[in-house]
């Protein structure tokens, strides 16, 4: 029965989430065309790489950024930032947890944006770092084109997503004043979700580049 | 329930935008309609633009401002002395990006995607209707930027609408910086306009189609732009990628495509055909699509092999994804690969033989009205079965090894988009102008339009694959350089000459457009005696398109069912139980809502 | 030749389509409309492969257009007479979906054989070994010496001064010659190509050798190679966009008997060791 299963999407178990379920999918969609660019930049850098042959990536001379044993200091800073980026979207979830139990989540949302601000501050500090170091676009051969051009393109979604919750955390802010003054809060959960679904996915990306441009 | 949810959702539409009065409305709209109008205005005048560039161009070659006479003088009587080499490179460049992301996508997609869409699912817009306007002012500006270029200094991008690197990629090499750079940031913002259609289209069609209407009921010109989105969505942001390597590169000595510094010129070559190739199946499946419902309609028959034609369409877009290096054959990438790519390219064409013994199959006993529209509808395919037999002769690997670069692939892709593209979408406008102006076009004019442009069509572009097997380059600004070539001269003024009338065969079109639109004879609701559901609501479509939300109760090509008064039957006519058993009509399950 | 003759020429193309061959000042061997002559030993096998699918899509087009023709007039709408109601049948799907499968993949693996043999196999050991490097708007070419070695080419030592990349101590290179947009090559002898740029893509294309090749700078290929069977002058073309220069970047290029080759080489003072081509003025000449 094809004609029965036409607004599947549509059929969510709350009858206020309905209204919503067009933006999700939307945003769903869009995000795989986000995958895509990644995914066009992560070929390139995995072609490039592969080209350099072994031991020559990264190229002599070149600052290190790959992950020692023991750490270096620079290491250790990308990895607290990781884990900062990662557990502002655990903070995000936990934010969007509390404001359909009837709450704010305020609280969530607040230390996502701290949280991915100082994501974007430690990736600006080592962009200069490195640069102090003497790498940059231009240097170090296609090394320091792919590195700050993939970190670059991750940082400007980071940044769309950091305005997202800014104003997400308004709106927190907008229903806590709700919550202080006796009433329930009012108004949809749209934004949030959708900024959800987008900040996620900037945190998996950031799996990716992670991986390939600190680890392997 | 279902039906429940989408008057909802449609409500919903309605009641966030009125409509705009005047002509704000043309200007700033959230009606799908309108800015399906936006797109096909746009896009026409583009259409202008990159046919004035060719034509510029085919000048150049009949009448090469290069060239040295054999009694030794320089110059040529009927040379233009403003188009020197650099400049013609900048525009055959400029002629294909305009006339690819331009002309044909924005037509096809943003204008009968946007216009069709809704009326043919029987909603009332799209899912993102502020999106979608978003849309079309996002492309035309990437549209002005790419034509920028033109006026800054060094001139418009050179390179070719492939820009392949490094000489893309370095302004020493092309001497092109802004020109370049502005292309680049033209596909880029091109792209965005793109990507903000597809996942609109994708989440409309899965989302909001009516009561009823299964994914296998939805008319083939819909199903075409779902896989078209798709195509898009995956396609677009690669190219995008490569856009803004080419930008750093040029501007800020990254070293992407630069061998010197460890770069790979070839990487530039996989991710612009990564999305090249299934951007040329973004620019005839819509086609495919509307020449479909178009021939089912004029043969008053259903198309045949429905299925089939969607499972084709479906195979056309997955293979579509790796078969790009057939580009690339002798670009010296391995050589393995290339054999590779050979094969994935021959297994694409099953898909497009299928559609075409399809169309056959769908004009085979019918009662076939030759209107305009059909007319164009059956030299797409005839033109399409043209291009697509000289494709075969490029993706075999040893014929490539001759033919790569000539005149011969010139004339290959001037079948599949002039012939198959640019017919269609004149079939397309002869067939839903009246549902969108409310007024029929001449029919007159339009066979004349047809004929002029069918024969010049034909007499422009058919010797280029002479002239190709016979060693002509593409690319080249003056032949007459090429000893081997001089003796061609005669053939390319002809091209030329041909190409000139094909051109102004366009203004019968553009005549008949603008004065049907106040002179044409009223249309009515359903001119075309058509099926689907844009059909059964008035021409043009009042805002918010159905009154009520329809039921669809059949597939989209119910024509000539036996039994049945009229010899065509409304996707939304509920079944009559007195229909004979065993008719087609009586078998359909009705909808649950 | 006169004004009026020139007006001709330019302003009457239907009148020049007939004397098309009288016109020009070159006459092509094989006619305009067709495939230029071929000197290779491979293009004999690209020109059979170029019938054979001639023949195949000519016959499919016949069948395509006659029965799409035959339709036309056959089911024109009359009165009276209606369209017969058909959604279409399975067999025939199966049927044209399977026999254009088999088609294809035929001509795919018959392609990927010979491809197999032209690009896949190496040269013969008697080949002679030529270097040709692109470079915007012309052609630098290498030749071995009387010792039948080309110096040892190296993609990283490309470079302004050092177009063929050559390590000016390899004694290989030291007899080698070079020279500038004019290639000869000696009839029935295998020659292997050594290709490469020293700035953008450029490619090697001789029409009359059915051969393409993309040169792209930072490689050197050298998997091109093939026998010319008879003599002949013609032009060597660059086929791939190269910037303003690009459609007259083309080279003298002739093939030619053992002797003649034997001599012309032995014309040639050894190139200095690291090989400049002599590309000093080209960029200049194609601004007009
Ligand atoms: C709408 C656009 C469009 C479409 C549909 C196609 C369709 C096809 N194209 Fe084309 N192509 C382009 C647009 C398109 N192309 C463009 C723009 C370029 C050049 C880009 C550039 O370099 O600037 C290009 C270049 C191009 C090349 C690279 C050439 C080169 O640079 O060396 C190749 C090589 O394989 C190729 C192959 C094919 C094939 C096999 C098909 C097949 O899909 C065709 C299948 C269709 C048929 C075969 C006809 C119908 C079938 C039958 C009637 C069945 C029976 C047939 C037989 C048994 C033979 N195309
Ligand atoms: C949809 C795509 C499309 C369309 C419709 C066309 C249409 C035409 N193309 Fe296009 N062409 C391409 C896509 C397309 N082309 C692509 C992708 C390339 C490859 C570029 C590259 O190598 O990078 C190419 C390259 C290309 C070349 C090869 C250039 C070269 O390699 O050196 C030639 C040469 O003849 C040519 C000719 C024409 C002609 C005569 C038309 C005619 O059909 C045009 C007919 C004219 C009109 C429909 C408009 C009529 C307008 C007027 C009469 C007004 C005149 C007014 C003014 C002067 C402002 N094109
Ligand atoms: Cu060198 Cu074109
Ligand atoms: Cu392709």
């Amino acid at each position: 029965m094809s004609s029965a299963t036409v607004t599947a999407v549509h059929d969510s178990s709350a009858p206020g989430a309905q209204r919503f379920t067009l933006p999700k999918f939307g945003m769903l969609v869009f995000l795989a065309s986000e995958a895509m660019l990644f995914a066009g930049l992560i070929g390139g850098y995995i072609v490039l790489r592969l080209a350099q042959g072994p031991g020559n990536w990264p190229p002599p001379g070149a600052p290190e950024i790959g992950v020692k044993i023991p750490p270096t200091f620079l290491n250790w800073v990308m990895i607290i930032n990781t884990v900062i980026l990662l557990t502002s979207s655990l903070t995000y979830h936990w934010g969007e947890t509390r404001m359909r139990k009837g709450g704010s989540g305020l609280l969530g949302y607040g230390l996502t944006a701290l949280f991915g601000a100082i994501f974007l501050g430690v990736q600006a500090w080592e962009w200069l770092h490195l640069k102090h170091e003497g790498m940059w676009f231009d240097t170090y051969g296609t090394y320091g084109s792919c590195f700050f051009t993939m970190t670059g393109f991750h940082g400007a979604h980071v940044f769309l997503g950091l305005l997202a919750i800014l104003l997400v955390t308004w709106r927190a802010i907008l229903r806590q004043m709700q919550l202080f003054s006796g009433q329930a809060p009012t108004g949809s959960h749209t934004c949030e979700e959708l900024t959800g679904y987008y900040w996620h996915f900037v945190d998996v990306v950031w799996i990716f580049l992670y991986s390939i441009l600190y680890v392997l | 329930m279902s039906t429940a949810t989408l008057t909802h959702a449609e409500a919903h539409s309605h009641h966030d935008h009125h409509e705009a009065s005047g002509w704000k409305k043309y200007l700033w709209s959230l009606d799908h309609k309108i800015i399906g109008l936006q797109y096909l205005f746009g896009s026409l005048a583009f259409l202008f633009v990159g046919g004035g560039l060719a034509l510029l161009l085919r000048w150049q070659l009949a009448f090469p401002s290069t060239q040295v006479m054999p009694d030794g003088n320089v110059g040529n009587p009927l040379s233009l002395a403003f188009i020197n080499p650099q400049f013609y490179n900048a525009l055959f460049t400029m002629h294909a990006t305009v006339m690819v992301f331009l002309v044909v996508m924005p037509v096809l997609v943003g204008a009968f995607g946007n216009y069709l869409i809704p009326l043919k699912i029987g909603c009332g817009d799209m899912a993102f209707p502020l999106i979608n306007e978003l849309s079309f002012w996002v492309w035309l500006a990437s549209g002005l930027i790419m034509l920028a270029g033109f006026f800054v200094a060094g001139g418009a991008a050179a390179g070719g609408w492939t820009s392949y690197a490094p000489l893309s990629s370095v302004a020493a090499y092309n001497g092109t910086k802004i020109g370049q750079t502005l292309w680049a940031a033209g596909i880029f913002i091109n792209g965005l306009a793109s990507i903000m259609g597809a996942f609109n289209y994708i989440t409309t069609i899965v989302n909001m189609r009516a009561p009823g209407m299964g994914f296998f009921r939805m008319p083939l010109a819909v199903w075409a732009l779902f896989i078209t989105a798709f195509l898009l969505l995956l396609a677009i942001p690669v190219l995008s990628a490569a856009g803004a390597m080419l930008i750093l590169d040029l501007n800020y000595g990254t070293n992407f495509f630069n061998p010197a510094k460890g770069g790979q010129p070839l990487l530039w070559q996989h991710l612009f055909w990564f999305f090249g190739h299934p951007e040329v199946y973004i620019l005839i499946l819509p086609a495919m699509g509307m020449v479909s419902d178009i021939l089912s309609v004029n043969s008053r028959k259903p198309v045949f092999g429905y299925r089939a034609m969607v499972y084709a369409m479906i195979a056309i877009g997955f293979l579509g994804f790796i078969v790009w290096g057939h580009h690339m054959f002798v670009s010296g990438m391995s050589l393995v690969l290339s054999a590779a790519f050979g094969v994935s390219t021959m297994v694409i064409a099953v898909p497009s033989a299928i559609k075409t013994f399809n169309w056959l199959g769908t004009i085979w006993g019918g009662s076939i009205r030759f209107n305009t529209a059909m007319l164009n509808a059956l030299a797409f395919v005839s033109m399409f079965v043209i291009g697509g037999f000289s494709g075969i002769f490029m993706a075999s690997t040893p014929v490539n090894i001759f033919v790569h670069h000539t005149y011969f692939i010139v004339a290959h892709f001037h079948y599949v988009l002039f012939g198959g593209s640019i017919f269609a979408v004149f079939a397309a406008i002869y067939f839903w102008y009246p549902k969108m102006f409310g007024r029929l076009l001449n029919e007159t004019l339009g066979k004349i339009h047809f004929a002029l442009t069918f024969v010049f069509f034909n007499l422009c572009f058919f010797p280029m694959h002479n002239v190709g097997l016979g060693g002509m380059m593409r690319r080249i600004a003056d032949p007459t350089v090429y000893e081997h070539l001089r003796a061609l001269q005669p053939i390319n003024q002809f091209i030329t000459l041909s190409a000139i009338a094909l051109g102004f065969s366009q203004f019968v079109f553009l005549y008949n457009f603008f004065r049907s639109l106040r002179h044409g004879e009223p249309a009515g609701k359903n001119p075309w005696e058509a099926t689907t559901l844009e059909w059964t609501v008035d021409s043009p479509p009042g805002h918010g398109n159905f009154a009520t939300t329809p039921t669809v109760y059949r597939g989209p090509y119910d024509f000539s069912v036996p039994g049945h008064g009229k010899d065509y039957i409304m996707q939304n006519e509920p079944p009559e139980p007195d229909y004979p058993a065993g008719s087609p009509a009586r078998l359909r399950p009705t909808p649950a809502g | 030749m006169s004004k009026f003759w020139r007006f001709c020429r330019v302003g009457v193309p239907g009148a020049l389509l007939a004397g098309a061959s009288t016109g020009g000042a070159e006459i092509r061997e094989t006619g305009v409309w067709w495939l230029p002559r071929n000197v290779s030993h491979f293009g004999h096998e690209i020109d059979f492969m170029i019938y054979v699918i001639l023949w195949i899509t000519g016959i499919t087009g016949i069948l395509v257009f006659s029965t799409m023709i035959y339709f036309i007039v056959k089911y024109r709408h009359r009165g009276g007479v209606g369209a017969i109601h058909s959604h279409g049948n399975n067999t025939l799907e199966v049927v044209w979906t399977t026999i254009p499968v088999f088609i294809f993949l035929g001509l795919a693996i018959y392609g990927n054989e010979m491809w197999g043999r032209m690009r896949m196999q190496k040269a013969p050991a008697d080949a002679l070994q030529v270097a040709v490097v692109g470079e915007q708007f012309g052609w630098n070419v290498r030749y071995p010496g009387p010792d039948g070695k080309l110096g040892k080419m190296d993609s990283h030592k490309i470079g302004k001064d050092n177009p063929f990349g050559i390590d000016p101590n390899d004694p290989d290179g030291r007899d080698d010659f070079t020279t500038y947009n004019d290639l000869v090559f000696p009839v029935n002898r295998p020659v292997q190509l050594h290709l490469s740029s020293k700035d953008v893509i450029h490619a090697f294309y001789v029409p009359e050798f059915r051969l393409y090749q993309d040169m792209v700078p930072g490689r050197v290929y050298d998997f091109v190679w093939f026998k010319a069977d008879s003599v002949g002058s013609f032009q060597l073309a660059c086929n791939q966009l190269c910037g303003q220069g690009h459609y007259k970047m083309f080279g003298k290029l002739a093939v030619v008997s053992d002797s003649e080759y034997e001599a012309w080489a032995k014309g040639k003072a050894p190139a200095a060791t690291a090989s400049l081509g002599s590309s000093a003025e080209n960029v200049a000449t194609v601004n007009r």
